[in-house]
């Protein structure tokens, strides 16, 4: 029995972001890697090791001191040729899922009370499974229902998944793993994310690197609001470098692209950036302007690091996020 | 006023208790809300210093809207104050009160603004001047008796008369220096306050401690046309055609097409021409008097609707003679040659048929000039005596030394004003003038002094280097003066020097010696003229230009007499009538009634008059025959309605106490409308404030 098959919602033990009904639905849909992954075990995604005798995949023209056990005799026979058969062979997929985990993520709207750090899953009530998107709703909260909800299907999948929560650096990491306690703990680790004041997702993304050592995917969801894009893309290149595939999960709040509604407002920087008596009214325009070239930036420097980007707006309910996000990589 | 002030600080207040309060907000997107800020922070500033300061002016416009009745001007001299003291007032009685706006003259408008000013009872001394040309008093002495002056001031009706503001201020200055030194001295004066009668006056003749009010009665802009002068230009001769000028003023502040129509006798003439505004504009009809003798005439506007009607019309008098008769009186001989003599006749009468000697002075026959039958008579300086004197021009050429006799003859020709031209070319001519002069004493100012040339002075080849190219005789020939007297060469004549009392104006032309070519002046009545030059050795006589110079220069003198004929209604009159008015016995002014003496003055009968009457025409009778007649109109200053600015008149006070204001101020409840206006400013500037936010909100 997989673990899907025994957590439930509100089912002691479990994560409160995680809707087992909700996610029913999405329960015949798999992430897909795009490219050729390195895994532990034999699974449904295609390896970077073009050996063994799985599926064929194509002939080559031989070359001296290559293994004789893969030439195709047949061939050589008929034509007189020398060609070695290809293979492609099948792993499984390792996912790991980055979080930002910096108080900027805390963001919740006008409406929602100021809060610093996180909350831990006791000091909180549980809350309903979100499923319809609420403009209440921090990004923080929306990136732990997105990873828990990956990190169940990436389970159903029989592939590993692995948690990275970035603040000053690399706060915490679970590296990829696909027991069933290894999930739990995973997804008790989302459930309890405290963030810290500041950020350096650069940094975070260094460690990482240095922490893990099997290629795979590679998840960041973060509202990238850090001071200069320059570093941490370079960090993200790094990846690359390495085969990694990387996707870049843009999360944004509807009242951060256009501020929200009311006359007057103290702004206060929630990763002590000072603070600002302002009307949004007065700014609104100038405001929009720079936020949407900053989300520019960030989409251009991930696509010419050879990310996959995706702004997601918490406006959106998170299902139909992860359903449109697998259907268009399974596509 | 210091709660006024204290209240222009009540928008900042209100600006800083409605400031919007500002709602706690985390936000993760702080830098770039920073960065909006400081992009509109200058704008932000720019916004709010808009705002304040439309806030600030709302609210001090409010309070001065309702200040208004306590903060405005307070009268110097409050109507229905009675307490000791002397109080006169000025009622302006000139013609410009006769004016009429909305159906109602200023002077009715004056008349019940100057009874408020006449408490009853009190111990307030009071007076009522009735200022025209000359001031009258309704009292002698200031008195308590208001009833009366209010009376006196009921019968009062403005006179067709110029305002002498300066004699009613002196009158006015006089009552008051009278009252005892701690009562207090009022003066009021009521007038519309033309510029051209208030502009000078003078308030220094009243005690320090008078308090002036001036009250103008006023309304704006009066647009008026006025009919200012007509006069004939020259001589009036009977059946030659002669120039009628009339001066209109326009003072409106459009251009106005006039058309005046003038007649005299049976004569009738329409002139129309567009006059500008701001100005005077000269038209002219030329007419042919049929009849000689004194011809009264008259000129109006046609189709004119303006503030002042009494100048809309104008008599005018007319001398027309029969052809003149000219007097030459000189030594040289009547034969027909190249004499400065031959020339002068023939140029004063250039048809030559009826211009012939009347006597020689070389065989002593005198034949008296005759009206009609010779028109230069030439005779003898010796044979000079009264009779050939009635002559309507004396023209004197090489007439050697003149006898005493004949200078006083002259001179007193001269003030009757009979025109005198003297040709100067010999030393003793200028022994002749001084004599005429020093005879004439202040009554003649030559500007000139002519001497008798120095031993082998030889003043040959002079040419004109100085005319006065607009005025008579070199205005006649326009454009082409310089080609004319170019050419000119003079000789002979006299050398000249500058005199302190003449009039530099009078030297119409000057040699390029610096000596004085033409030179005209004013004696009595008469007119004399200097032409320093000898003709018969001079090209002028040759030349095209000289039959026309000297029939403009003898124009102008014989044409200086008309001008006595025109008075201002209200102003002295003091005029020489002609010699041929005879002696005072059997001469009758008509109409009778106050209208001056006849008096006899140094062998000539002189008319004066104190105050010339109403607008029309006075003649001198002998028997059915006029002699002489004058045309009193409405002075010309009247015209002019626009009214003299209150910074003037506050600067004319000289240090006194002394506030201007219209009969408009009386009624503020009425007619205040500052308050209003403030509201509807304050208003405005709300709606700016609007404006500004909405337009700052994008």
């Amino acid at each position: 029995m997989s673990l899907a098959d025994a957590t439930t919602t509100g089912a002691p033990g479990t994560s409160r972001f995680l809707d087992l009904s909700a996610l029913g639905a999405l329960a015949h849909m798999r992430l897909v890697a795009r490219r050729r992954i390195d895994g532990t075990f034999s699974g449904r995604h295609r390896s970077r090791q073009q050996g063994g005798a799985a599926e064929f995949a194509d002939y080559r023209e031989y070359s001296e001191g290559e293994d004789l056990r893969r030439l195709d005799w047949k061939v050589l026979a008929r034509t007189g040729r020398a060609y070695i058969r290809l293979f492609q062979d099948e792993t499984n997929l390792n996912c790991t899922l980055a979080i930002d985990a910096s108080h900027s993520m805390l963001f919740a709207g006008a409406g929602a009370p100021s809060r610093k750090g996180g909350a831990p899953a006791s000091s909180r009530a549980k809350a309903p499974p979100y499923r319809d998107g609420a403009p209440n709703l921090s990004k923080l909260e929306y990136a732990q229902y997105l990873a828990t909800a990956f990190s169940h299907l990436i389970s159903r999948q029989q592939d590993q998944v692995g948690l990275a929560l970035l603040s000053a650096g690399l706060a915490d990491l679970h590296p990829p793993g696909g027991r069933a306690t290894h999930i739990k703990s995973i997804q008790r680790a989302i459930e309890t994310i405290a963030t810290q004041p500041a950020t350096d997702l650069a940094t975070g993304l260094r460690d990482l690197f240095q922490r893990l050592t099997r290629r795979g995917v590679l998840v960041v969801m973060s509202d990238f609001l850090v001071d200069d894009l320059d570093p941490l893309f370079a960090a993200a290149r790094l990846f690359r470098h390495k085969s990694w595939e990387i996707v870049l999960l843009h999360l944004i709040h509807p009242d951060e692209e256009r501020l929200p509604p009311g006359q007057a407002y103290r702004f206060e920087g929630m990763e002590n950036d000072g603070r600002i008596d302002a009307s949004p009214q007065d700014v609104r325009a100038m405001y929009v302007e720079l936020f949407e070239a900053h989300c520019r930036r960030v989409r251009e420097m991930a696509l010419a690091s050879g990310c996959d980007y995706r702004r997601v707006s918490t406006a959106t309910p998170y299902l139909e996020t992860l359903g449109e996000f697998l259907v268009e990589r399974s596509g | 006023m210091l709660a006024a002030g204290a209240a222009v600080v009540l928008p900042l207040i209100i600006h800083w208790m409605t400031r919007p309060r500002p709602v706690r907000l985390s936000l993760s997107t702080i830098r770039f809300v920073l960065q909006a800020v400081q992009q509109k922070r200058a704008r932000y500033r720019l916004r709010d210093f808009l705002v304040l300061f439309l806030r600030a002016v709302a609210i001090a416009l409010l309070v001065y809207a309702f200040a208004r009745p306590v903060t405005s001007e307070k009268p110097l001299v409050s109507p229905s104050e009675s307490g000791e003291g002397v109080r006169v007032i000025i009622v302006d009685a000139s013609a410009s009160m006769g004016s009429v706006s909305r159906g109602v003259s200023l002077f009715e408008k004056a008349r019940p603004l100057a009874a408020q000013y006449l408490p009853t009872g009190g111990g307030m001394k009071l007076n009522v001047i009735l200022a025209g040309a000359t001031p009258h008093a309704l009292f002698d002495a200031p008195g308590s008796n208001s009833g009366a002056l209010r009376e006196e001031l009921g019968k009062a009706q403005p006179r067709p008369q110029r305002l002498a503001a300066q004699a009613a201020v002196n009158l006015a200055a006089q009552m008051l220096a009278k009252s005892a030194p701690e009562l207090k001295r009022e003066l009021v004066i009521i007038s519309d306050f033309q510029r051209s009668n208030w502009s000078a006056v003078d308030f220094e003749p009243l005690p320090k401690d008078t308090k002036i009010e001036l009250k103008s009665v006023a309304e704006g802009d009066r647009p008026n046309l006025g009919l200012l002068r007509v006069a004939a230009q020259g001589r009036a001769e009977q059946g030659r055609e002669l120039r009628v000028e009339i001066e209109v003023g326009n003072y409106s502040a459009t251009a106005r097409t006039v058309t005046v129509e003038l007649s005299i006798g049976s004569i009738t003439r329409q002139v129309t021409e567009l006059c500008s505004p701001q100005m005077t504009t000269t038209l002219s009809a030329s007419i042919a008097p049929s009849d000689a003798g004194w011809q009264i005439g008259q000129a109006k506007l046609i189709d004119v609707e303006d503030a002042l009607r009494v100048d809309d019309e104008r008599v005018f008098v007319l001398d027309v003679r029969p052809s003149p008769t000219y007097l030459l009186l000189t030594r040289e001989s009547a034969a027909p040659r190249a004499s400065s003599s031959h020339f002068v006749e023939r140029a004063l009468a250039p048809g030559g048929s009826g211009s012939t000697s009347a006597g020689s002075s070389e065989t002593g026959a005198v034949t008296r000039p005759a009206a009609g039958a010779a028109r230069v008579v030439r005779i003898a300086p010796a044979q000079f005596d009264r009779e050939a004197a009635a002559a309507d021009l004396i023209v004197i050429d090489h007439p050697g030394r003149l006898p005493p006799e004949s200078v006083n003859l002259l001179l007193s020709v001269l003030r009757r004003g009979r025109p005198v031209l003297y040709i100067v070319s010999e030393s003793v001519d200028a022994t002749n003038l001084k004599l005429l002069t020093e005879a004439a004493g202040t009554e003649m100012r030559m500007p000139v002094e002519f001497l008798p040339p120095q031993a082998g002075e030889r003043r040959r080849g002079l040419f004109l280097a100085e005319v006065t190219r607009d005025e008579s005789p070199f205005s006649i020939f326009g454009e082409s003066l310089p080609a004319v007297t170019a050419p000119l060469r003079f000789a002979g004549g006299l050398p000249s020097r500058g005199l302190d009392g003449g009039l530099k104006d009078d030297v119409l032309a000057t040699y390029s010696d610096r000596s004085a070519a033409i030179v005209t002046t004013a004696c009595g009545a008469g007119a004399l003229g200097v032409i320093n030059a000898d003709l018969s050795d001079s090209n002028l006589s040759s030349s095209p230009a000289f039959v026309p110079l000297l029939q403009e220069l003898v124009s102008r003198l014989m044409g200086n007499a008309a001008s006595q004929s025109n008075v201002n209604s209200g102003e002295m009159l003091a005029v020489y009538l002609p010699p041929e008015a005879g002696a005072v016995e059997g001469l009758a002014i008509e109409p009778a009634e106050q209208t001056g003496s006849l008096i006899e003055e140094r062998g000539m009968i002189a008319w004066r008059w104190t105050a010339a009457g109403e607008p029309g025409t006075y003649r001198v009778r002998r028997g059915e025959q006029t002699v002489f007649a004058v045309a009193s109109a409405v002075p010309r200053e009247e015209s002019d309605m626009r009214s003299v600015d209150a910074t003037v008149m506050q600067r004319l006070g000289g240090g006194r106490e002394l506030r201007f204001s219209g009969a408009a101020d009386e009624d503020l409840n009425q007619k205040d409308r500052a308050w209003a206006w403030a509201l509807v400013a304050c208003a405005v500037c709300m709606m700016l404030e609007v404006l500004v936010l909405k337009s700052f909100a994008t």
